[in-house]
């Protein structure tokens, strides 16, 4: 989905207007930074900082694991010189090989952040998705990106297995699903966001791996409840996974 | 074999419609509300016959073996007599099939409201791996791939995708509308009086107005701890929601044991003696419930009545 961009204050002071207005007036002293460019997004899965494959195994806190599933949902991307975010109300799911999205339009500058909100608004999370086109990242998926019973999405599925019984082969299966509006998070990775020319790309790296920091698989598979969250049923566990989220994310 | 008050319900509806320039399928019995349709989901004769079609088609599931009438059974006013209702491969959940006669008033859906819209309610059983044990998307695919579904799909909502299956199923179960139980036609025997106005006394705050409930989300005492099924709280994250689930309509309830949430009580005789008794007192039981001192022969005659719904 595409809006047109909007401006986001990062707090709705007098001040900062003043402050948006002398940056969009610095902004139209230069040739190119009033024009608007596309913001062309691409999500990278790096597990443990190395190249994701369904098939390969990694360790987490000592335990080997594999993941069948890395997807997750990006709402309002956007970049940021730490004062002025411009946003562009879009949605992307992430996934692996996903093409990069072109997800707006910004004002042709130089950033220091890439922003976006992990998950869906609350009022997006509510609604129908059977309502949207298929080609809409909004519409049934699969795999499954929403809990039909309870209507809301799915904001992050980290699906796969792990070594229980410390042979070093994963063969339990784990999930971890986070979602409910109280998990709609606002993200901000530092690193500088360039023109190339064309369009501004922002290359998002996520690691899986650093979501589970703090955490230790349990070795006794036969109580899910140690290695699986749907966020109510297992909230600790989401709720660490949550505290876990900036650290999981940088630019390439 | 349908119901047949179901027959009857759904003949008053053709023959008012026939007699008055209303528009189809807003006929309702004497005494119920209009039926309020979404915008975008107002019923056609091809929309309803599209969701009859696919409501009784197990192509819906995972492996072809269940439809939704195969836990919504139209003999058991749309609700099905196992306890817990098996999904695919035998799966069991852990509630019991709900009746869907008057669905089409009900605020929320499933027994904990998670659910806002009876158009969103159909991709409940779809994905639940207990049920159909299938994805949304591929159940698409799968019916595109048919000979008749794509076509009908068209002429019903002029696509064929997951809005035509979620629309199509709701539509056809907002005609299942049904009034006219010997309570409502006056015809109740004298113990059923007598049931009656036990019923008022006891019951009746919850199980209220046209269709014998509030829709209120209520604990009952049914249990102490309730696990894994918290009810309520599973969808607001609140302890104070434990143990609550959605009064259920008491329309033809002597045709849908067994009862509760996970129908673990078999006959309504468990259940006024379950209510009788008070509950087992949860922390979050409704002040309603609590010892009620009926003599043997008051819940008989209560029972009596609960039959004539």
């Amino acid at each position: 989905m595409f809006r047109f961009p909007k401006f986001r204050l990062a707090a709705g002071s007098t001040l900062l207007l003043a402050a948006v207005g002398a940056l969009i007036a610095v902004s139209s002293s230069s040739c190119d930074k009033d024009e608007l460019i596309d913001l062309l997004v691409e999500v990278r899965m790096a597990p443990g900082g190395m190249d994701y494959s369904p098939s390969s195994t990694y360790t987490i806190n000592g335990t080997a694991v594999s993941f069948s599933t890395l997807r997750f949902y990006m709402h309002d991307p956007g970049v940021s010189d730490g004062t002025t975010t411009m946003s562009t109300d879009a949605y992307v799911l992430a996934a692996p090989s996903s093409a990069p999205v072109m997800v707006g339009q910004v004002f042709n500058d130089d950033y220091d952040y890439f922003t976006f909100n992990l998950g869906i608004d609350s009022v997006t999370n509510h609604a129908d998705p059977s309502t949207y086109v298929s080609s809409s990242v909004l519409a049934p998926q699969t795999p499954n990106m929403h809990w039909s019973w309870s209507s809301g999405y799915i904001f992050l599925r980290i699906d796969g297995m792990f070594d229980a019984d410390g042979d070093g082969t994963p063969e339990s299966p784990f999930e971890t699903h986070l979602g409910t509006d109280n998990f709609y998070t606002p993200i901000m990775v530092s690193g500088n966001v360039e023109d190339d020319g064309d369009h501004l790309h922002v290359e998002l790296v996520f690691d899986p791996i650093k979501l589970f920091d703090g955490f230790a698989f349990a070795s006794d598979p036969s109580d899910p409840m140690t290695v699986t969250t749907h966020t109510m049923d297992n909230m600790p566990l989401a709720m660490t996974m949550r505290g876990n989220l900036s650290s999981a994310f940088s630019l390439e | 074999m349908r119901h047949p008050a179901f027959f009857l319900g759904l003949c008053l509806m053709v023959l008012t419609a026939c007699e008055s320039p209303e528009p189809p399928y807003s006929a309702v019995p004497p005494g119920f509300p209009q039926v309020l349709h979404p915008q975008d989901n107002a019923p056609t004769p091809e929309r309803v016959a599209l969701g009859e079609r696919l409501f009784f088609d197990p192509i819906l599931s995972f492996d072809s073996t269940l439809s939704c009438g195969s836990c919504h059974k139209p003999e058991f006013a749309f609700a099905d007599t196992a306890r817990i209702s098996p999904g695919i491969h035998g799966r069991l959940g852990f509630r019991n099939s709900p009746s869907l006669i008057n669905t089409a008033y009900q605020p929320d859906f499933m027994l904990d409201g998670g659910v806002p819209t009876l158009e969103m309610q159909v991709l409940a059983p779809i994905d639940a791996d207990f049920e159909f044990d299938f994805n949304t998307a591929e159940l698409v695919e799968r019916l595109q791939a048919h000979p008749e579904y794509p076509a009908l799909m068209q002429e019903a909502y002029g696509r064929d995708d997951a809005f035509a299956l979620t629309r199509a199923l709701a539509a056809f179960q907002r005609t299942l509308i049904e009034g006219g139980n010997r309570h409502e036609t006056g015809q109740l025997t004298p113990a059923e009086q007598r049931g009656e106005a036990l019923f008022e006394a006891h019951c009746g705050s919850c199980h209220s107005g046209f269709n014998y409930t509030n829709y209120q989300f209520l604990s009952v005492g049914l249990y102490t701890v309730y696990a894994p099924d918290s009810g309520r709280a599973g969808i607001t994250g609140k302890p104070g929601d434990s143990g609550k689930f959605r009064v259920p309509s008491l329309r033809n309830v002597a045709l849908t044991p067994p009862y509760m949430h996970d129908g673990s009580l078999r006959t309504l005789e468990e259940v006024v003696a379950f209510f009788n008794s008070g509950g087992v007192g949860h922390r979050n039981q409704d002040e309603r419930v609590k010892p009620l001192g009926l003599s043997a022969e008051d819940e008989a005659d209560l029972v009596a009545f609960l039959k004539a719904l």
